[in-house]
Formats: C-alpha cells, structure tokens, sequence
C-alpha cells in the first residue's frame, strides 16, 4: 500500500519541479505561495472537520492566533523568526487546549455557535486592544525581521520554497495520521462516535488530541502567513476566515488529504479569474460552487475517491 | 443475595434507574458467572436495554453498585469499562458504514500499529468465524443486514470480552443464521461468559446456561429452563390473567 505514499510525495514533488524549472511566472509563484500557506490552513481544518467530523465556525481564532503571536511579538520584543515560530506553535497549542476543553462540552450546532462566538471573542479583542495590535490596520513586519537562517524571506523564490517546506511538512504529517491507528479512530469518531465509545474509545479525549492538533496546525499557518507576507491584520480574524478553509475543504474533499489543496488552488483561481472578468465576480464564483456541490457532492478529490479510488488516504 | 463466589464476574447490588419518576430498573440484584451463557428476557419495556446499560456504563445508575471482575466500576466511564472487558453489541445495528468489514474489526481489537501482521491475522481469524472472510474489503454498508448483524457480533468476539452483552441480536435474521448464531455463541462460551437480551425463546432455550426474566424493572424469577418455563409468576408476567 505504498501507491497513497507516491502520490503524496508526487505532489510535493510537482510543486517544487514547477519552481525549479521555472515554469511559474512571478505572478504566478507569489500566488501559489500564498496557496501553499492557506492550504497549511486547510489541512488543519480538514483534521477536525474532515476526520473527526467537528465542524467549527470559529477557525479564525486559532490561524490568528499563530499570526499574532509571532506578528507581535517580532514586532514588540524583536523576537527573531526562530524565536517567534516557537513562540506561535507553543501559544497555539495553548489557545487550543482551552478552545477545545471548553468548546467540547457541546456538540453538533452548539459546537458550531461556540467556537464562532469565542472566534468573535478574539476578534474583538485585537480591534479593542490596537494599542498593541493596531487593529483593523494592522502591522507590518519589515523585510529586516524576515530573516531565517540568513535567508531572506521576503525574497519570492525563498518565500515559495519555505511555504513549500511548511507545507509538505503538514501533508507529510496529516498523511501519517490518516494512514494510523489514531486517525483511524477519530474516522470512526467522525462516522459513528457512539459506536466508537462502545468500542471503547475515550471519545472525548480523541476529540481534543483533534482540536489541537487542528488548532495547531492552522496557528503555524497563521505564523508563516504573517513572516512570509510581513502582514499582520484584524480581518484574518474575521468570520470570512473562518469560512475559507471550510470551503477549500468542501471543495477539495473533506477528509482526504490532498483535498485542501485542491480546494485552496480551485477556489483562489476562480476568484482570480472570476475578477478579471467582472467587479461582480462573487456571482461567479457563488455559482462555481454550487455546480460543484451539486455534481461532486464530495468534493473534487472526495468524488473521485468515491467513484474510482478508494484507496485515498 | 448469593453469596459472591470466585468465579463470579458480575454482580449488582441494588442497582436501580429512575427516570424522570418512572422506575425503569427497580433494586436489581443480579450475579452472572465467568464462562456462563444468560439469557435475560422479559416482555417489552422490562428495561433489558437499560438494565445492560447500567452495567456497561451507556446510562448512568440512580443508585446501586456494579462489580465486575472483583472491582467496583460502578463510577468508570463507558470506555473505561469497555476496556476493563465488557463488549456490548447493539440492539439497532451500529456498526461503521463507510467504512469496510475489515476496519470496523481492526477498530474493534483496537491495537496500536506496528503489529498489522497479527491483526490481520486476528481480523481473518475472526471473519473467518462469522462466515464475512471473503467480504473483508467491501464497504458494511453494502452489506445485507444478515450480514451487518453477524459483522456486529464479529466486533464484540473481537474485543475479546470477558463479558459480552448481546442485545437482541437475532432480530431480523433468517431461520438458517439464526442456527449458525447459535452454533457461534455456544463456541464462544468457552472463552466468555454471554449475557444475552433474546426474545426468540428457540435461542433462548437451545443456548442459555440460565435465565433471567425482568418484568416492570423487577427480576421475577431466575433459574434454568425447566424452571423458567414452569414458574408460575413467568407465565402471568407472559400471558397475562
């Protein structure tokens, strides 16, 4: 059952040829830089709500989370890029160990309305504090504190090389768990938890290893967002943000690993190409995806799965 | 009640649901041996399920104490319990739809990975038992229901219980898997001891060491067959005046 493996390293490996060869335009490298670090975004979502089946409407406050932790505090305490990343990983586990703890005592739409409404909370937060965050203006980190290792992050080919890293680091990880024993459970938590229980299963305990793993994940893609772009913003803490990655999720197939990826690149050219065509560009794309929830139910890659390859991870 | 011998593996004392006034287990003392197949009927609305459910932890007791294995669980969570040996299949098939036979056994066994050769072995092994060996790879919900049944009970065998509750689990089933249930349960009995919730009184009769018949919440009689069948306040609770 190696052929699961091959395709996830055959994407990784697509990725870093169209660099190296230079098939990307600059246009079209900045694009799919930005790409890369959202689908980091992704694939955390994807692990709660894709495998474990928790929808939250509240992502946001975890990918801000990682953005403001390293954001302020390269910006405040001239933390360098090291020490910042460490910074916003430790701080996401934090803020998701507390989310979850609390947000898990609910489920189904409960769970839905919570995790929006503590999302709200730390958007509120940023704007009523912008003493120190600047608020809806936000900070930007100057290209002399996006330095890692002596590279220069705010350099294009370096910037898409380490949200590459970044990424492939998630796909790789995200992979392993669909592929374990562990991943296995939280599908069977996804599919039926009582059932689950009754197997024995400490249920709940699954749910919040998801959460923080889930949270996690999308607080490093926060923190990359904001070093490799050098932005730091209020509206990443908006709802909207919270609904990306379930779209690029949905779009892409919801519990399959290559899903957000696919979703995320699907979603970002039709809004790209949708805006060339008309300023009203949202109608296109609001019908693009209810073709695409009308005919791939599943999502692009879930579809596929479903009619043809049932092996995909 | 009897006294607690070692060969004991469960006993409650008292153990009594309320729920919301309605007494659906009343005071219930109940003893079942190791090695042991039970049988526990009672008309509908007995509380057969709620009573199973106290012991596996699925509803939690009024008040009352389960003992299992010579340790107080009445305060273990579910998991908890099931991990400490007690399987349950459901009365209402529940098993992992979209996901094939064989995950939802290795969900069951529950082995950390690392050893997949012996829970491949383990899984055919147990497949093998309820006749699903050559259906390992196809999705349970393609399953007919006969089949889905038997890919319960295969769940519960390979949880390898000490103790495993079987609710109702013939309902539905043909005449000719009825029979090989049969033959399946009594197999396990050398390994397990089987608490079985049945209203097919032809199972009931051909595989239980014993009988218990709840009515209104109340054990009204236990005994062997002969007893059962004979008891007076049994065929009231049954039949009626």
């Amino acid at each position: 059952m190696k052929r699961d493996l091959f395709i996830h390293l055959g994407a990784i490996a697509l990725l870093f040829l169209l660099e190296i060869l230079g098939i990307f335009s600059d246009y079209h490298q900045g694009n799919f830089a930005r790409i890369l670090v959202l689908t980091v975004y992704g694939i955390g979502y994807n692990v709660l709500f894709g495998y474990t089946g928790l929808l939250s409407l509240g992502h946001a406050l975890f990918f801000s989370a990682g953005l403001y932790a390293a954001g302020l505090s390269i910006y405040h305490l001239d933390y360098n890029v090291g020490q910042a990343l460490i910074l916003a990983f430790c701080f996401s586990v934090l803020v998701s160990l507390v989310i979850g703890y609390l947000a898990l005592r609910t489920v189904g739409v409960s769970f839905m309305i919570v995790t929006l409404m503590f999302s709200q909370i730390a958007y509120l937060c940023i704007l009523y504090f912008g003493g120190i965050t600047r608020g809806d203006e936000g900070i930007v980190i100057q290209q002399s504190s996006r330095v890692f290792l002596s590279l220069d992050l705010s350099d294009p080919t370096i910037r898409y090389y380490s949200a590459l890293t970044v990424f492939s680091f998630c796909l790789v990880f995200n992979l392993w768990i669909a592929r374990s024993s562990f991943g296995r459970v939280l599908i069977a938590i996804r599919e039926n938890s009582d059932r689950a229980l009754m197997l024995g299963y400490n249920v709940q305990l699954y749910k919040l290893l998801a959460v923080i793993i889930s949270g996690t994940i999308s607080g490093i893609a926060g923190a990359s967002y904001g070093i490799l772009f050098g932005y730091v913003g209020a509206s990443f803490a908006a709802v909207p943000y919270s609904i990306f990655p379930l779209l690029w999720v949905l779009l892409g197939g919801a519990g399959t690993v290559l899903g957000p990826l696919i979703g995320a690149i699907f979603m970002f050219y039709l809004i790209d190409y949708a805006s060339d065509v008309t300023d009203a560009y949202m109608i296109i794309v609001g019908i693009a995806l209810l073709l695409v929830t009308l005919f791939a139910r599943r999502g692009l890659l879930g579809e596929l799965r479903y009619r043809f390859f049932p092996w995909i991870p | 009640m009897d006294t607690i011998e070692k060969n004991t593996l469960l006993y409650t004392e008292n153990l009594s649901k309320n729920f919301q006034g309605i007494q659906a287990v009343k005071n219930v003392n109940f003893k079942i041996n190791k090695n042991e197949i039970r049988a526990l009927i009672g008309p509908n609305g007995a509380g057969k399920t709620t009573f199973v459910s106290l012991l596996c932890g699925r509803i939690k007791s009024t008040n009352g104490a389960v003992f299992f294995d010579g340790k107080d669980i009445s305060n273990f969570p579910v998991y908890k319990r099931i991990s400490g040996g007690i399987g349950y299949t459901f009365q209402i098939t529940s098993i992992f739809l979209n996901l094939t036979v064989y995950e939802n056994v290795a969900l069951a066994i529950k082995e950390e990975t690392g050893k997949t050769n012996s829970i491949d072995k383990e899984i055919s092994n147990v497949l093998d038992k309820v006749g699903l060996l050559d259906r390992v790879n196809q999705r349970s919900g393609d399953l007919s229901y006969g089949h889905q049944r038997l890919l319960e009970l295969a769940m519960g065998m390979a949880q390898r219980p000490k103790l495993l509750i079987l609710d109702e689990p013939t309902q539905g089933l043909s005449d000719p898997e009825i029979d090989n249930f049969k033959f399946l349960i009594k197999s396990l009995s050398s390994s397990t001891t089987v608490l079985l919730i049945e209203h097919n009184m032809d199972v009931v009769m051909s595989i239980a060491d014993k009988i218990s018949v709840l009515h209104f919440g109340e054990i009204i009689a236990e005994g062997d067959k002969k007893t059962i069948q004979n008891d007076p306040i049994v065929q009231k609770a049954y039949l009626g005046d």
